[in-house]
């Protein structure tokens, strides 16, 4: 199940972990491309065609960055696979909603305190 | 007026161990200023109630002052210990002069932005004290001893006082913070600690109180300083731990070898006065609130951070 805030609220996204049909590639379009270009550019420091950005579209430099993304950590499904592909399925957005997860921070204010010792002061 | 004997002033300042860095315990940034501090222990403590008065923070510096005071022997042929006590409070008054606080927050990289964070402070001399010791430094059962000394003398009883008084002024702060981008709409993107800016002016004032009419009169003082401008790296091992460098002032910046009557300044007296009327005050409460009231504050979000640094965060 997804956790990210980044990735855990789209429902297409939510579907591609369990089901095959719902997996992204190449030509696919909508807020769901455009959340996975903002995660690889967030984990991964990749720069994404703005050809896909502005319209959201899993083109060619989208599939590129995938490509690198599940090399990089061997993400691969041997069932029927010897090396990584360039679409989001299960796996692969099971390890970028994990990645999202350790970059996001807490929504808490920033809470600042002041510590004083006691053994001189009230005793 | 009491009369005291010149030659016997003393003051004496301690403060072996004094390091000013930063300390890390699960989710916070503990500005300390000596090594040791238990910040893991102080922040589950700090989970359930304030960390103010910690039986766990050590003192860092720590003061002594004395001096004799003279009560003439004619007029009050039996003066004691315990009439010292019932006329005069002798003890430390503080003042606490506190500068802005700017903390910067950075992403891992330079495309996950930063937060800088800056606390409006007062700028001005106050009393550092608490609600149940305010004016003084400490409760008046420990503020000071009274011992009477040379009983042979023919013309004045002479009695010794002797105050002491501990103190380790801290923040803490929480280390990460979510960064949602400049419209505050975005998926939070976890920004760390960078530097921290802080700088508070202590004025540490022996003096007393004739009891009966309120009035403080300054002994002897000191003047000492707690400065932060600490920056912190981190190195991402290959378990996911963070080990963090910081760098920052060292040695013993703003600890004062000692005080004297000397030491007395205007702002002195004006403490005293401070201290007569009772305000104004920086007391735990009020502290807090500064610390926490949003208009005093003034958190600027950048989505992609422009002065980043790569040697801010490197993986092992």
């Amino acid at each position: 199940m997804l956790r990210s805030k980044l990735l855990s609220p789209n429902a297409r996204l939510r579907n591609c972990e369990v089901s095959d049909p719902a997996h992204v590639k190449l030509g696919d379009q909508g807020d769901f491309v455009d959340l996975i270009q903002r995660a690889l550019a967030l984990i991964d420091n990749v720069v994404i065609a703005s050809t896909d950005t502005s319209s959201s579209l899993y083109g060619d430099s989208t599939a590129a960055a995938v490509l690198a993304y599940k090399t990089k950590r061997n993400i691969v499904n041997r069932s029927y696979e010897n090396q990584a592909d360039d679409i989001v399925g299960k796996m692969t957005i099971q390890s970028l909603d994990a990645e999202m997860l350790d970059l996001e921070g807490a929504d808490e204010p920033v809470v600042m305190g002041a510590v004083r010792p006691v053994s001189s002061r009230l005793i | 007026m009491p009369t005291f004997d010149d030659d016997a002033h003393k003051f004496f300042v301690d403060a072996p161990f004094w390091s000013a860095g930063v300390s890390f315990s699960p989710n916070k940034a503990w500005m300390t200023l000596t090594d040791g501090v238990p910040v893991g222990l102080l922040e589950s403590a700090a989970s359930i109630g304030s960390t103010f008065d910690s039986p766990l923070i050590p003192n860092v510096i720590l003061f002594t002052a004395e001096c004799v005071l003279l009560v003439p022997k004619s007029g009050n042929p039996t003066f004691s210990e315990s009439d010292v006590r019932t006329k005069f409070d002798f003890g430390f008054v503080q003042g606490i002069l506190e500068r802005d606080i700017h903390i910067d927050f950075w992403g891992r990289q330079k495309n996950h932005g930063r937060m800088i964070l800056h606390i409006s402070m007062p700028n001005a001399f106050e009393v550092d004290t608490e609600e149940a010791i305010k004016p003084f430094t400490r409760v008046r059962a420990s503020r000071f001893s009274v011992t009477r000394i040379n009983p042979f003398d023919n013309k004045f009883h002479r009695f010794k006082i002797v105050s002491k008084f501990g103190d380790h002024p801290m923040l803490q702060v929480n280390h990460t913070v979510g960064n949602k981008g400049q419209a505050n709409d975005q998926p939070p993107i976890k920004n760390f600690i960078r530097s921290i800016t802080s700088s508070r002016s202590f004025r540490t004032i022996f003096c007393f109180k004739d009891r009966s009419t309120n009035k403080f009169d300054s002994i002897s003082s000191t003047e000492w300083s707690v400065v932060y401008d600490h920056t912190v790296s981190y190195l991402e091992k290959s378990d996911g731990s963070l080990e963090r460098t910081v760098s920052g002032p060292n040695g013993k910046l703003g600890v004062p070898s000692g005080g004297s009557p000397s030491n007395i300044s205007r702002q002195d007296n004006n403490l005293l006065r401070m201290a007569e009327v009772g305000s104004p005050l920086e007391s735990p409460s009020v502290l807090s609130s500064r610390l926490a009231d949003a208009s005093r504050r003034t958190i600027t979000v950048e989505s992609v951070n422009n002065d980043f640094d790569p040697s801010f965060f490197r993986s092992a």
